[in-house]
């Protein structure tokens, strides 16, 4: 099986680019090319975005699968409003894509707006700081690295997953099949929804999943289908659109990984008290920053704001949705990726070896050995995965 | 076997005031402390370095890690706590305004540290004060 993200060698040239713009010191350069650490990565996109040599690939699923449903359903993302013109551009999408073999296009605008409700009154039963787990990568980014702040995620699905059950159960009774007849497709604008679906086809109710920036490509117009968007969700293609919709002050809107790392840090030491919600985004503007969007996020942001301008009010989303399409349940804590060792005396040991090393390093953070920082390098040392001569820029050279 | 770290901090250094903190966070989590002691820990090493920020005119922090404990000693140069025993009051503060203008200072950091922490001692003259906190593993 191919990787689910694969550096091409014969592209990169080892710039270390990607390296520096990951938050969770998941590459190093080995031997002159990126090499992905995959079990720290919490699929944010940086690093596809920084390499200017475009050699990460990620694949979509086959089109031959489609074949294999009675029904197929392509959901968009939220973010699609970033990218469209005026109104007539949804339903030239929603064409373009039936050309492609979807009998059914549908968006997210109706779960959106349906789990502000959903959210409000279950963050007002305590007064914790809840993190919203829209974004799957700010969800991981916690279940890696901030262990101890676990029971804060909110306990729902992202909203393509809840979306996914959601329409398999309208178009199973819509068409009379059962609901393994339906193929239910994402469109995915981010690296981080896209590995969700790619990881966990068995647990999902999404079975394909395409990159939004293969499929959007070739918008033809020439049938422009009627899709209705339900404004109150459309906010939410950019970051702060909780804070806007519910017109609640004591939520906290953060875009941008490192901006979101830094903000959760805040929280763990509690130098940030008294806020109800943090509405964080991986992607900078929220998802319409999403990795795969082939566009500037302030400009989208902007196509958003004009879009929504267009919308009227009084559309609503009618379809039924029970708690157990949104309901996930704790999240599982994946402590101990960033642990030297399992064992407590070992790693001590480790810990006294970095120091020792890092005392006869420059300090200054070239990244020229290929880690992203002298103390990660004093670190992959003592791993095994360098040695002391990786490094340049030593004093003395012993 | 006994690793060390040491973090300095500043006076109304308040944009990096946690910094020390987090680093803490980042060397337990690496030996791969349990997540709740982690927290406690980091709870006090936090109101430690916000005396050290608000009230003095600077100091360090020293975090040591052994086999058995984890040890926290904060100094600082002064000027010191005149009544110990009143500032180990909950909510008794005297925290400046521009402390208080951020959300800090709300009188609650020593008594936070002695409840979150397994021994708890200080002390304090004109030339400084010290806190000396620790935690057994296991
Ligand atoms: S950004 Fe990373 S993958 Fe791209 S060329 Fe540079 S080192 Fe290679
Ligand atoms: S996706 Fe994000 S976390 Fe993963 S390697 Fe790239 S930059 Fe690092």
């Amino acid at each position: 099986m191919k990787n689910l993200v694969d550096i091409h060698n014969e592209r990169c040239i080892g710039c270390t680019r990607c390296m520096r713009s990951c938050p969770m010191e998941a590459i190093r350069i080995v031997d002159n090319k990126a090499q992905l650490f995959k079990e720290r990565c919490i699929y944010c996109g940086n690093c596809i975005i920084e390499c200017h040599k475009n050699a990460y690939k990620v694949y979509s699923d086959s089109f031959a699968n489609l074949s294999k449903y009675k029904i197929n359903v392509a959901i968009l993302p939220i973010a699609i409003y970033g990218l469209l013109n005026n109104k007539d551009d949804l339903g030239g999408i929603s064409a373009t894509l039936k050309d492609y073999g979807f009998d059914e296009v549908v968006e997210l605008s109706g779960i959106y707006s349906f789990m502000v409700d959903q959210i409000l009154d279950y963050i007002k039963n305590d007064d914790k700081t809840y993190i919203l787990t829209h974004c799957p990568s700010v969800t991981r980014l916690v279940t890696k690295k901030y262990p101890q702040l676990l029971h804060h995620l909110l306990p729902f699905s992202p909203p393509f997953e809840i979306a996914g059950k959601v329409y398999r159960r309208f178009f199973s009774e819509k068409y009379n099949l059962q609901e393994d007849e339906i193929g239910i497709s994402y469109i995915s604008e981010c690296l981080s929804n896209f590995i969700v679906i790619k990881e966990n086809k068995d647990k999902i109710a999404i079975d394909q999943v395409f990159l939004l920036s293969d499929l959007i490509r070739n918008i033809s117009y020439k049938k422009i289908d009627e899709v209705k968007a339900v404004k109150k969700g459309v906010y939410f293609a950019k970051v702060g659109a909780f804070k806007y919709v519910s017109n609640n002050r004591d939520i906290l809107a953060v875009d941008g990984i490192r901006n979101v790392d830094t903000v959760l840090e805040h929280i763990d030491i509690r130098k940030i008290k008294n806020v109800r919600l943090v509405e964080a985004y991986s992607c900078t503007g929220g998802c319409v920053g999403g990795t795969f969007m082939q566009e500037n996020p302030f400009v989208a942001k902007w196509r958003v704001n004009e879009f929504i301008n267009e919308l009227d009010d009084d559309v609503t989303f009618d379809i039924n949705i029970e708690p157990i399409d949104y309901y996930a349940g704790e999240f599982e804590s994946e402590e101990g990726v960033l642990t030297l060792s399992n064992d407590f005396r070992e790693a001590i040991k480790k810990m006294k070896r970095i120091n020792e090393i890092l005392a006869i390093l420059p300090n200054i953070d070239c990244c020229a050995c290929g880690s992203p920082s002298c103390r990660a390098f004093a670190e992959d040392v003592v791993k095994g995965l360098k040695t002391i001569e990786d490094c340049r820029m030593r004093k003395g050279g012993t | 076997m006994t690793v060390t770290f040491e973090f300095n901090v500043y006076h109304e250094d308040y944009h990096n005031a946690g910094v020390a903190s987090s680093e803490i966070k980042k060397y337990l989590t690496q030996i791969g402390l349990n997540p709740q002691l982690i927290r406690r820990i980091v709870i006090c090493s936090y109101e430690a370095e916000m005396n050290v920020v608000i009230h003095s005119y600077g100091g360090k922090m020293v975090l040591s890690i052994d086999d058995n404990e984890i040890k926290l000693e904060v100094t600082d140069t002064g000027p010191g706590i005149p009544d110990i025993e009143l500032a180990m009051q909950e909510g008794y503060s005297t925290a400046p305004l521009s402390a208080r203008e951020r959300g800090f200072g709300a009188g609650m950091g020593l008594p936070n540290m002695k409840k979150n922490a397994d021994t708890f001692e200080i002390a304090s003259s004109p030339q400084g004060t010290i806190v000396r906190l620790a935690w057994g593993i296991l």
